[in-house]
């Protein structure tokens, strides 16, 4: 140490403190303090550390379960709402003047589910992009249905300006309601992965883990030096001290690590999967828009088409990565065999249109059998959706295990860690009142 | 996104926060699709507008040469179908074998009257362009083309049709196609079987009476068709492009264009859509001849083709046009005498 204090010590009294120390005795009790201090303090740091890693893993954890299980899920809805309003006003539009009553129902409902996904979001803080989006959407959303309505009249009387008003609402729809959906959608996965890197951070653990290690040596030290000291075999309060502050470490290492393992877990096999199955979900409903909004607009708009390929190259590369993954992909495998078809059915239809039998095309596209593009549109949706159910429920249960790893873990090291330090005091004392 | 500063900056004097935060609602409103002619607050004035939509920045026409309508001349009456002195290509494709045994014909299904196909299962194109291909069809396989599926019907849109014709996936195409000698380059066109005239179609309301008051007015016309390039001509016209006419219909209602100017024979179509509402201004910025289009390289089928068409003018134009072009409806107006056929030898 360098600090003046220290220096005149050194300098001036040597001499003098080297005979206090040799000489006395009386260093013997205040070593014993520095010690013994040293130790209780250590064991206090290490176990408000631990309470401190646990509660902030535990609120971390708490708030990736509710992340997932309401907002994640809610802005998917939205999306995937929005998304298949649009696909079924346009196969409405398909099925002739008179629409197809089913769809308009769909499409009714799908409104309606977005407007109550909408209400159900956190809005982000003021003056955010999530905050933006969703004031973004809420202006929109009535715009929107109101020109899908203009649509369905001029459609109702055979007027072709009804597929151009088609057209604007799913401009509308691309161009400004699910980017803002996206918007919300992403904000969400940030949040979430923020709580995540928050449930499994593991420097503060090392630290905490450390300082136990650092408070067990000093009692170590402590119960050594006691014994050598006053030839005592052991000292009983500061042995048992030193069990309970084993203990104490010993359980927030394993709980913490294997709450980390299980908070992983539940990422890796339920937030990160229903994310991809909404990615999917997602495409899919793209693609089947665009495939009817082609025909809608009698392929007078090739944006359509070249949107279709975008989204077909994005899609096959989601299916073919979740191949290489592991099991909880069971649904997109299953999607990935009816993606096959439906692409089948894409070239039939194109290749319909393209020699010249658009009646057939749109016969392909709108009709009733279980080959026909609705059915295996809505196959495709199905198996995703049931797999964001059942991922939900798996979600749940090991979110729900990782938030139990850490059960009782504050209340007993606050517990261990006040009797250690209590112990300390107390076997300490004992030695010490020796002198008085 | 550009919020960032907005957020980051902290500014101290409130007005810079309202300024600055309506700067980045705005630019979250426009950032998805450069509109045209949207407001930026989309709190303040949500408007939409169809996909494609800008103000048209090329160039202005170019005066056409009235010879460029003349075409081949035909060899003589409509040979009988399977008449061996009919032209090589008429053979060809009487010749085609299964459900190929047909005539490709390239059409519209967007335009009312002309080439439209009723949205619905069960549809087929129909309208003036669509019947005039069924003369050929029947000149050349005789019968009921369309319901002995000896005519197809390959739906082409109108920025495909010189491709279309250019590359053989239709033998023949009628798609409101104005004769240009531009076209010409790269395809035949059979002699004139109507004459359009590019006309000016406002609401009922509108102040603008002449083709004087679009002055510093927005008129909406089809992406790089001819008709954006004559309104770039007009002193103080705004020209305005859309993917489609009807897109240009639908910016029309919405207030966003004043007027839509095209060939006469398409805005009636657009104008019955919306009959109580909308007009069609008298006067003509210019004459839209129009022609059949096929390959430049085929001079025999062409003759063949005008041969059917000159037959067409006794008689059988009138009934086609009685059929599709009287306002009021089907054979409530007497046909006008057809165009009168130019030919390039004689």
């Amino acid at each position: 140490m360098n600090s003046p204090v220290s220096g005149e010590v050194v300098s001036g009294d040597r001499e003098r403190w080297r005979g206090r120390s040799r000489s006395s005795r009386r260093t013997t009790p205040s070593r014993l303090r520095v010690i013994a201090g040293a130790a209780a303090v250590a064991v206090a740091v290490a176990c408000l550390l631990a309470i401190f890693v646990t509660a902030s893993r535990q609120s971390a954890s708490q708030r990736a379960r509710v992340t997932t299980g309401q907002d994640l899920i809610e802005a998917q809805t939205l999306y995937t709402s929005l998304a298949d309003a649009d696909s079924s006003a346009a196969g409405s539009s398909l099925a002739g003047p008179a629409g197809d009553a089913a769809l308009d129902q769909r499409y009714r409902s799908d409104l309606a589910q977005a407007s109550s996904s909408l209400a159900h979001l956190a809005q982000g803080p003021a003056g955010s992009d999530e905050a933006a989006a969703v004031e973004a959407l809420t202006t929109y959303l009535p715009v929107y249905s109101g020109v899908v309505e203009t649509a369905r009249v001029d459609n109702r009387q055979g007027e072709l300006v009804g597929a151009a008003y088609l057209g604007e609402a799913n401009t509308l729809m691309r161009d400004r309601l699910l980017p803002a959906a996206d918007l919300v959608y992403q904000g969400t996965r940030v949040r979430l992965d923020d709580a995540y890197a928050t449930a499994t951070r593991a420097p503060l653990v090392i630290l905490t883990v450390t300082v136990f290690l650092v408070a067990l040596g000093l009692l170590v030290v402590l119960l050594w030096w006691l014994g050598s000291r006053f030839r005592r075999i052991v000292n009983v309060p500061i042995a048992v001290a030193m069990v309970l502050v084993a203990v104490a470490g010993a359980w927030t290492a394993v709980a913490l690590s294997v709450q980390g393992n299980d908070i992983a877990r539940a990422r890796r096999q339920g937030s990160d999967p229903i994310s991809s199955f909404t990615q999917a979900r997602i495409l899919g409903q793209q693609l089947r828009g665009d495939d009817e909004l082609t025909l809608v607009s009698r392929d007078t708009v090739a944006s359509y088409q070249q949107d279709y390929a975008t989204a077909d190259l994005q899609l096959r590369s989601l299916l073919d990565s979740s191949r290489a993954g592991g099991s909880p992909d069971a649904p997109l495998q299953a999607a990935s065999a009816v993606f096959t078809t439906a692409q089948t059915l894409h070239a039939q239809i194109r290749n319909d249109v393209a020699s010249g039998q658009p009646t057939q095309a749109i016969a392909k596209d709108t009709g009733p059998a279980a080959d026909d593009a609705p059915a295996v549109a809505d196959h495709f949706d199905t198996i995703l959706s049931a797999g964001v159910e059942s991922t939900r429920a798996r979600f749940d249960d090991l979110s729900a295990a990782a938030l139990d790893d850490l059960r009782w873990l504050i209340a007993g090291v606050a517990v261990l860690g006040v009797a250690a330090v209590t112990l300390v005091i107390v076997g300490t004392r004992r030695r010490l009142a020796e002198y008085r | 996104m550009d919020t960032a500063p907005a957020r980051t900056r902290r500014p101290r004097r409130p007005w810079v926060v309202a300024v600055l935060g309506a700067a980045a609602l705005g630019l979250l409103a426009g950032c998805g699709s450069p509109s045209a002619l949207s407001s930026p607050s989309a709190a303040a004035n949500p408007d939409v507008e169809p996909r494609g939509v800008s103000v048209y920045t090329g160039d202005t026409a170019l005066p056409d040469d009235p010879a460029c309508v003349s075409s081949w001349k035909p060899n003589g009456p409509v040979p009988a179908p399977g008449d061996p002195t009919a032209p090589a290509t008429v053979h060809d494709i009487r010749n085609r074998v299964g459900p190929d045994r047909a005539l490709k014909v390239g059409v519209d299904q967007t335009t009312l009257n002309w080439g439209y196909l009723q949205p619905g299962p069960d549809a087929q194109p129909q309208g003036f362009d669509v019947d005039m291909l069924v003369k050929v069809a029947t000149a050349i396989f005789g019968g009921d083309p369309v319901r002995d599926g000896t005519i197809r019907f390959v739906v082409v849109p109108n920025a495909d049709r010189v491709k279309a014709v250019h590359d053989g996936t239709v033998d023949i195409l009628a798609e409101t196609m104005t004769i240009t000698c531009d076209r010409k380059q790269q395809i035949a066109f059979s002699t004139e079987y109507f004459t359009a005239q590019q006309k000016v179609l406002v609401p009922n309301n509108s102040p603008i009476r002449s083709l004087a008051d679009l002055n510093g007015r927005r008129a909406c016309a089809t992406q790089d068709s001819t008709s954006v390039k004559k309104l770039k001509e007009l002193p103080g016209v705004v020209p305005v492009q859309a993917a489609t006419q009807t897109d240009c219909l639908v910016l029309l209602q919405q207030g966003q264009v004043d007027a839509i100017s095209t060939d006469d024979t398409i805005l009636e179509g657009l104008r019955q859509q919306d009959p109580n509402n909308l007009r069609i201004l008298d006067e003509s910025l210019r004459p839209e001849p129009y022609g059949l289009a096929m390959k430049r390289d085929d001079p025999e089928f062409v003759r063949f083709v005008n041969a059917v068409l000159d037959q067409d003018r006794n008689g059988g134009w009138a009934t086609t046009y009685e059929r599709w072009l009287c306002p009021q409806g089907p054979g409530t107006c007497t046909a006008p005498s057809p165009p009168r056929p130019s030919y390039l030898d004689g």
